[in-house]
């Protein structure tokens, strides 16, 4: 791995089901703008969007596929969500290796990412670090 | 910084520094299992992902729809082991006003039954401006590009 290097990571498609599946797998949510276009509406959108944490999921992929338990056992994320994702949208999360460095005696991979839609727009934009195996 | 007001009640009223009542729950396999799914990641080993224990804290306190994911940060330490019980604790760590919104950090730490760190989580939270509906900042924004 060097500076420069990019990540693409697969391609996930974004369904109505998924999106309500994920607002209650872990945290029994009630209704909300992810999950009901009625409430979506009420809060101010026209239709429902997935969570941030959903596309933070999609970046965990990325992360776990590339350092594995270097990720799992000390990665570090920070991601800001700049553009809705829609059901039917297909996402993609990206990195790209900006720095390396060693730290507890391990390299460490100092990463930009970022995942893009169908059309190319960026929706979420973040750093993240992993050390590499 | 605090002494600004933004015309939103909880965002006027909230301290840094306010702790949240601390919380537990279980991951059971079949928890884990279904999330990974869902998620398309049959290696996942965060599910707490979709946990997010820092907005959880914050609505057990303050109710649904009262703040706005507009970023996560989080550090990964261990990853969850099914049935053990995750103990979480969180506080509001600061609250400023940008670009005339009103932001709430909200910082969490989550240890499991043995005391095993799992994940320290950050939810940077945008709170709707006085009468406004949620996501009505950005709403316009977004839907229109």
């Amino acid at each position: 791995m060097k500076i420069g290097d990019e990540l693409i990571g697969k391609t996930f498609k974004v369904t109505e089901e998924k999106l309500v599946a994920f607002e209650r797998v872990i945290w029994h949510r009630v209704a909300n703008v992810h999950s009901d276009k009625e409430v979506a509406k009420k809060v101010g959108m026209s239709k429902t969007i997935a969570s941030g944490q959903n596309q933070l999921a999609f970046l965990h992929h990325l992360m776990e596929s590339n350092f594995g338990d270097g990720w799992v056992r000390g990665g570090k994320i920070a991601a800001r969500w700049v553009c809705p994702v829609y059901i039917g949208d297909e996402i993609t999360p990206c990195a790209k290796v900006k720095n390396l460095s060693e730290l507890d005696g391990k390299r460490v991979a100092e990463m930009e990412i970022w995942c893009t839609n169908q059309g190319g727009v960026k929706t979420a934009l973040g750093m993240a670090q992993a050390y590499i195996q | 910084m605090t002494n600004e007001k933004s015309g939103n009640p909880i965002w006027d009223s909230v301290k840094i520094g306010d702790r949240f009542e601390t919380y537990e729950y279980v991951i059971t396999q079949e928890m884990l299992d279904e999330y990974r799914d869902i998620v398309d990641n049959p290696n996942a080993a965060y599910p707490t992902v979709a946990g997010r224990h820092s907005l959880r804290a914050w609505t057990n306190f303050y109710g649904p729809a009262k703040l706005m994911n507009v970023g996560a940060e989080s550090e990964y330490f261990n990853p969850v082991i099914p049935g053990k019980r995750i103990r979480v604790e969180a506080q509001v760590t600061d609250k400023y006003i940008r670009r005339e919104k009103p932001y709430i950090i909200v910082d969490s730490i989550a240890m499991d039954e043995d005391g095993r760190l799992i994940e320290k989580s950050r939810l940077i939270g945008m709170a709707a401006k006085q009468e406004k509906p949620l996501f009505a900042e950005v709403s316009g924004k977004w839907e229109n590009k």
